[in-house]
């Protein structure tokens, strides 16, 4: 048989086999191949807003959690609000560019299910936002920054959180026409949710006129959630949090199952 | 043996407009196999819906027997796709790249085919080199590479050459060549209708979403039995002769040259008996047998001219 002889195939590869790893590794190798831009840049960003925060205004919202500094609320919201931006950003950006370089054709025509495109997509998200969740943790830890209180707990919930996250970003990229299409996402609705999610402040701090309204905002049950699991005691209870999450993560779901399916940018 | 390619009434309709009309062919195991036809005849529509890039309206495709939809984890696994679409990823090396396409294939040891490609198709040298430092003429063997890094028993070729210099055309069909002769498939689109002779067993051709002919390419080549004539003489004739004007003649070189065309072998007798009536002989006779670009071009032409008569589907 010559070396050039095609090889028929008669078998079905398993579902999230070997395929729906190496496009997950190919993902983490895209965000990691510029490393500065996709993690250290968010770190600098949470690094600011400390210094600012913890160091001009710390002494007057030392009270804003019974029994622990400013610097340990702050942690948590800022891990949560960066890993949130950047798991959406990249499974976001990454079908965008592929649109535009014409490789998404790549996948397309592979033996890869939606749904197995869609999950490694995700996946890649999940690791850059975790990463980027965890090291803007990690570096505040010299100064004071706090130690989860239950780490599993704050682990999943970062985890879980960036998975809604990020399948938001993967219905984004596909239904995006232009970068245009996805910042105007991240700043007109993830933005302000974010800010308004309790990141620098309690809701009970808020004036009287949004405190109401911000209990719907699904964002303050991720970055509470993962204030919960750091520091034991938050605005919102851990069964209140864990539904939004959970109920956002297949909200999300489906609605990027439904851009895979119906959005002509991907099959016509 | 199941065919490589089938597919039955296979339709595709854009909101109102239809790509494809309910076309049904069929591509032996091995076989070369060529799709012409003008822009928006349906050619890249066909190929899209096996490929899995577009969802039929209607109809059955099938690869190696597999449905395209049904089953596209089977018929995908056995196709590779050479798009007509230039695309690299910039930021990962030849190799890399490869190596990856591989993997999303299911392909867990691919170092030594994919060391063989690289050498067969002039990449070797330029291995790691990434998306963006590639030139126009790599980025098209990349292609070639990618889509037969899982050795699928069938290939699309859409339009592959298009924008290739002269050497790089000439070694890409020399390497098609080969993969074809241990057995592989051959889908090919092209508008290089030299490239379609040249190269494919049999034609199919689209028109408005139907196939206008499905032969033998020699068989195409013959069915299309007009000639052009070119008949020189050493003193010029002052007009055409009133018996050879139905042949569509004209003078050319100021009288030396009468070229015509005739339709079929009795024609051409009649022609020869007209010339011969009038008593005048030529020094040279040069004719010209139709290529697959004339017999494209009578086809397509014709349905063209029936286009405003063809609306049923």
């Amino acid at each position: 048989m010559s070396p050039l002889s095609p090889k028929p195939k008669d078998r079905v590869l398993p579902l999230f086999g070997f395929p729906f790893w190496t496009l997950v590794r190919r993902e983490i190798m895209r965000f990691m191949i510029v490393v500065v831009q996709t993690v250290v840049t968010p770190l600098v960003t949470a690094g600011l807003y400390l210094v600012i925060f913890v160091g001009g205004l710390g002494d007057r919202l030392q009270d804003v959690q019974a029994g622990v500094s400013y610097m340990q609320y702050l942690v948590p919201g800022l891990a949560m609000m960066g890993a949130m931006q950047h798991a959406f950003n990249n499974s976001a950006s990454t079908i965008l560019i592929s649109k535009f370089q014409n490789n998404l054709v790549d996948l397309l025509v592979s033996p890869l299910t939606d749904l197995e495109i869609a999950l490694a997509y995700s996946a890649a998200s999940v690791t850059r936002g975790a990463l980027v969740g965890i090291l803007t943790w990690a570096v505040t830890l010299p100064f004071g920054g706090p130690i989860p209180a239950h780490p599993f707990l704050a682990l999943f919930i970062l985890c879980m959180s960036c998975l809604g996250f990020s399948l938001l970003g993967v219905t984004a990229g596909v239904f995006a026409t232009k970068f245009d299409d996805v910042a105007r996402i991240s700043t007109f609705i993830i933005l302000p949710f974010t800010y308004l999610g309790a990141v620098f402040i309690p809701v009970s701090r808020y004036p009287d006129w949004i405190e109401p309204a911000a209990f719907w905002n699904p964002l303050l049950y991720c970055i509470d959630g993962l204030r919960l699991a750091f520091l034991g005691k938050s605005e919102v209870s851990l069964i209140a949090s864990l539904s939004v999450i959970l109920g956002s993560v297949l909200l999300t779901a489906l609605l990027s199952r439904f851009a895979w399916k119906h959005s002509t940018s991907i099959r016509t | 043996m199941t065919p490589a390619i089938q597919v039955t009434g296979l339709g595709k309709k854009y909101g109102q407009v239809h790509a494809l009309r309910g076309i049904s062919f069929e591509v032996a195991q091995g076989e070369f196999f060529g799709l012409l036809g003008p822009n928006g005849a349906g050619k890249s529509t066909t190929l899209n819906i096996l490929a899995g890039l577009t969802r039929p309206s209607s109809g059955i495709a099938r690869v190696m027997g597999y449905d395209v939809v049904g089953e596209f984890r089977l018929s995908r696994r056995n196709l590779g796709v050479v798009p007509q679409e230039v695309s690299t990823d910039r930021l990962m090396s030849i190799r890399k790249t490869l190596q990856v396409q591989a993997g999303l294939f299911g392909v867990r040891k691919a170092s030594a085919w994919i060391e063989e490609l690289l050498h067969r198709l002039y990449l070797w040298e330029h291995r790691d080199k990434l998306g963006h430092e590639l030139s126009g003429g790599m980025k098209r063997r990349l292609l070639v590479a990618k889509a037969l890094v899982h050795k699928p028993p069938v290939v699309i070729l859409d339009e592959p050459t298009a924008g290739v210099d002269v050497e790089l055309r000439r070694e890409f069909w020399g390497f098609i060549r080969e993969i074809h002769a241990a057995g592989t498939t051959i889908l090919l689109t092209t508008h290089y209708l030299d490239e379609a002779e040249d190269g494919c067993e049999r034609i199919g051709i689209l028109g408005q979403g139907r196939i206008l002919a499905l032969e033998k390419t020699s068989d195409l080549l013959k069915r299309h039995s007009d000639r052009e004539l070119r008949l020189r003489f050493d003193r010029p004739l002052p007009q055409i002769p009133v018996s050879l004007r139905e042949f569509a003649a004209e003078l050319l070189e100021g009288g030396h040259v009468l070229a015509l065309r005739t339709k079929g072998k009795e024609d051409r007798e009649a022609f020869w008996r007209r010339l011969a009536d009038l008593g005048i002989a030529p020094v040279d006779v040069e004719v010209k047998r139709p290529d697959l670009e004339d017999v494209f071009l009578e086809l397509t032409r014709g349905r063209g001219e029936q286009q405003g008569r063809e609306l049923p589907v």
